[in-house]
This record gives structure tokens, C-alpha cells and sequence, in this order.
């Protein structure tokens, strides 16, 4: 027969939360930093391209499978402009300017990758 | 294994089945993606409380392989089950120690399915960027797991009570 107390918090449950969100915490310091970056760095099944985030321009991926993203700097940020894919996550992302934020579009394997000149590429 | 237990454990999975096809009815609120409420859990919940993790990992990973064969995807079963492997895991070394309750062994499975799940994009795509999700997914499996974990907690304590489910004699 379990207790009337199941349903209740216990003292440890504290401190699993507050572990979880150190946990977070750490993830974040690890990943991203908060200098405007340089250029970007463009991943997808046509291979990686590197583009200045200074000049404004739009690139296009098309894949294998049909898929199509399109891809817009514009006044030091990026953004996908258009996708095909079926969730549209990528293009609801908020325009990104900061070393190490990064736009993915995982249906069409499309990874957009902010990076400043004095880092060196995390991947890999 | 007792022939009850399997057909009960065959109603689970189907039970499992058919809430995580109704959760992909629902429209995906917040954009994030490996964003959801994981109503299915219950049943994996309600399994490892009332069985044991070995066949709450089984359930788990039928429920996981099925559902993207009738519904999520082929490629959804590799995330499924990473995340599933990694959620049960945790969750079943926290219920051994009997220090939590349902709700933080549920958040916990949550925030690791959540991390599993990134794990395995991260081999997949092999960029390290992708865990720049992690924490708003930790934040996001912090408030549905505790929602999942009090469902979970209540249908495991009311179960108890009914001839027909009866935790004694599983």
C-alpha cells in the first residue's frame, strides 16, 4: 500500500532541481559566447561554406531529397528566411548575431554557425 | 512471466501508443525543437513503480519503435530511444534510492530524454552547437515532467485501490 505521502515533495527533490539547473547553466557557459560575431559558417549536404556577416546577401541550399532553405544576412544578422521543412523551427527562429548561437534546420540538414575571427571552429 | 502480466503490460504499451499519437494531435505550442509534453511517460511511470525498470525499458522501447513505424517516423526512433535509454536510467537509480518523490524522478527523466535526445543529434550531426537547446530544454523538462509526474503519481495511487489493476498482484 504506498503512503498518503506519494504524491508529496521530499527534502532531496531540492537538490535535484537545483543540480538540473546547474547542469543547464554549464551548458550554456560551454556553448556560446556573447561577442558579435564575424561571418558565418554554413553546413549542409553541399558541403560547408563561410560567409562574412558584414555583407548582406541570401544563399540558397538545395538538397538531394528536394529540401530548400534560404538563408538571408542582413545588417549583421542571420536568419532562415524560408524553408521547406515540415516543422518551420528554423525559420521561427529569432535572427542571430553572437559568436557561437547557431540556426539548424535538422529535416534538411542545414546548420547556420556564427563564429568570430579569434576563435577557433569548436566542431569536429 | 505470468500470463496476466503480459497481457496488462500489452494494454500499457498500447495505452502508450495510442497517448503518444494523440500528443502529436496536439500543435506544437513553443518552438523548440524535441519540444513535448510527453504524455506516454505516464504509462513508462506507471510501469517502473508498479513493475521494474527492465520492463519499463521494454515498454519504453517497443512503444518508442511502433510509434515511428505507425506514426513519428523512422528517424524519430533513433532519438526515441537514446533519450528513452537515457531517461530510464536516471530515473530508476533515483526511485532505488527512495529519497525523491514521483514528481523529481519524472522532471529528472525529463531533463535527460531531453539530453539523450541531443546526445544522439550530436553524433548524428556532429556539431556541438545543437546543445545550445539544452537549457530551455532542461527548463521545458522541469515543468512537463513535474506535470507528467503528478498525472503519473495519481494514476499509480488510485490504480492501487481497483480490483482490476491491483499493484499487489501484478
Amino acid at each position: 500500500m504506498r503512503s498518503d505521502d506519494f504524491l508529496k515533495w521530499k527534502k532531496a527533490d531540492l537538490y535535484i532541481i537545483a543540480a538540473l539547473l546547474c547542469f543547464a547553466a554549464i551548458a550554456v557557459l560551454l556553448v556560446k559566447g556573447h561577442k558579435n560575431g564575424d561571418y558565418i559558417i554554413v553546413e549542409s549536404e553541399e558541403g560547408k561554406q563561410q560567409y562574412s556577416l558584414n555583407e548582406d546577401r541570401e544563399i540558397i541550399i538545395g538538397s538531394a531529397e528536394g529540401g530548400h532553405n534560404k538563408i538571408v544576412i542582413s545588417n549583421g544578422y542571420v536568419h532562415m528566411e524560408e524553408a521547406d521543412c515540415p516543422n518551420q523551427l528554423c525559420v521561427k527562429h529569432k535572427p542571430i548575431s553572437l559568436d557561437g548561437e547557431s540556426i539548424v534546420c535538422l529535416p534538411n540538414k542545414v546548420y547556420v554557425t556564427v563564429v568570430s575571427k579569434n576563435k577557433k571552429e569548436t566542431d569536429n | 512471466m505470468k500470463t496476466k502480466t503480459i497481457t496488462r503490460l500489452g494494454i500499457f504499451l498500447c495505452l502508450g501508443l495510442v497517448l503518444s499519437y494523440v500528443e502529436s494531435l496536439i500543435p506544437v505550442v513553443v518552438a523548440i525543437p524535441g519540444f513535448k509534453i510527453g504524455l506516454s511517460n505516464i504509462v513508462t511511470m506507471y510501469v517502473l513503480y508498479v513493475y521494474d525498470s527492465k520492463k519499463a525499458f521494454v515498454i519504453m522501447a517497443l512503444r518508442v519503435i511502433l510509434s515511428g513505424f505507425l506514426f513519428s517516423g523512422m528517424s524519430a526512433i533513433l532519438y526515441g530511444l537514446v533519450g528513452g535509454v537515457f531517461c530510464i536510467v536516471v530515473m530508476s537509480l533515483l526511485k532505488k534510492t527512495n529519497l525523491f518523490s514521483v514528481m523529481a524522478v519524472s522532471m529528472t527523466g525529463a531533463v535527460f530524454h531531453n539530453f539523450g535526445q541531443l546526445m544522439a543529434a550530436f553524433i548524428v550531426m556532429n556539431n556541438a552547437k545543437i546543445f545550445m537547446y539544452f537549457p530551455v530544454l532542461v527548463l521545458t523538462g522541469i515543468v512537463t515532467g513535474l506535470l507528467i509526474g503528478y498525472l503519473s503519481g495519481f494514476v499509480i495511487k488510485r490504480l492501487e485501490n481497483s480490483s482490476l489493476f491491483s499493484s499487489k498482484d501484478v
